[in-house]
């Protein structure tokens, strides 16, 4: 079992999740996306396996690297993790057995499936862009989730052999749900819980993401 | 006629511009001819206003300076459009380097590591 946390400025953070995913899991892959401070020599020093983007290409092309990475090391199973803390590395092996019992290729994170998680999302997040940027994802054909972009997810080895990230930034979570329609992957959601710092992604990214989405079809 | 004297100096300038970036092997011997076509095209049309008017004619387009501008238009989009994905395939092939820097770079130091 294998998780792949992309990371960029997370120095006070990433030591923490590093530490908390090696009770979990058996290898931390820490992608750190050209950061300016100590994330790499963190996460190191807490005991990750530690790929270092010598120049900043975004999430997406993390992620990929950590899967280009599982490839090689023939991971049978794939967790994405956030590096910020959001995520409990208690929801992991309950979502790993779950994929495993559905015979899943593929498992998303939602915070909409847990109702005392809901209260927790912020209320404009909640009510205005996580549904606009649910349909959204529909109009570009990535199949249908409760959750958009929620960075938790775990893939079977079929999924990371099948899954091919293009999309460097952040429209790769609208990407990873049309390549499951695409290639027929058999997918699963699963309740997870996310806690929200003070940071994160503002309406303007989510501008950003749309524009990489349409531009992506040329 | 002031109007017409700047911008052949402004032509000018950007026949000479695009000479030196082809010495300097940043354009093709095509792409020089090309643009310098398409400047003494402008250089004519600066020069002969009125022969725009005949094009337009032609076409059914009022004005002339109308044809200069629906064509310059449409030439501006195409060129950007080349020029967007020429920039997306530059930039995912940056991230494919990169990546493969990141991952050559994790394995040598495990090998250090071991010896």
């Amino acid at each position: 079992m294998l998780a792949i946390v992309p990371a960029y400025n997370e120095a006070a953070r990433i030591a923490n999740v590093v530490s908390s995913l090696r009770t979990v899991v058996d290898v931390v892959v820490v992608v750190d996306d050209a950061s300016k401070d100590d994330t790499a020599t963190r996460a190191s020093t807490a005991g990750a396996v530690v790929l270092r983007h010598r120049i900043n290409r975004g999430q997406g092309a993390a992620l990929e690297t950590g899967h280009t990475y599982a490839r090689m090391m023939q991971a049978d199973i794939v967790i994405h993790f956030d590096g910020d803390g959001q995520f409990d590395v208690a929801d992991i092996l309950p979502a790993v057995e779950a994929l495993t019992t559905a015979r899943a290729d593929i498992l998303f994170g939602s915070r909409f499936l847990l109702v005392d998680a809901l209260s927790g999302i912020p209320p404009f997040k909640r009510y205005v862009l996580l549904p606009i940027a649910r349909h959204i994802d529909r109009i570009f054909g990535a199949v249908p989730l409760s959750d958009a972009h929620n960075g938790f997810r775990v893939l079977s080895k079929y999924a990371i052999e099948t899954i091919c990230i293009r999309q460097d930034r952040m429209a790769h979570a609208t990407e990873i749900p049309q390549q499951v329609g695409t290639h027929h992957l058999s997918y699963i959601e699963f309740p997870v819980r996310v806690s929200y710092h003070e940071y994160g992604q503002s309406s303007i990214a989510g501008i950003k993401i749309i524009t990489d989405l349409l531009l992506n079809r040329f | 006629m002031i109007f017409q004297i700047i911008f052949s100096l402004c032509i000018m300038l950007a026949l000479v511009s695009t000479y030196h970036t082809s010495k300097k092997h940043h354009i093709s011997t095509r792409g020089m001819l090309a643009w310098i076509l398409v400047w003494i095209v402008a250089l004519c049309i600066v020069w002969l206003p009125d022969a725009t008017s005949m094009v337009a004619q032609i076409l059914g387009i009022g004005r002339g300076v109308d044809v200069i501008l629906y064509s310059a238009i449409t030439l501006l989009f195409f060129l950007l459009f080349r020029l967007h994905v020429k920039l997306a395939r530059l930039e995912s092939q940056l991230t494919v380097l990169v990546r493969e820097q990141a991952l050559s770079e994790y394995t040598t130091t495990q090998t250090k590591d071991t010896y």
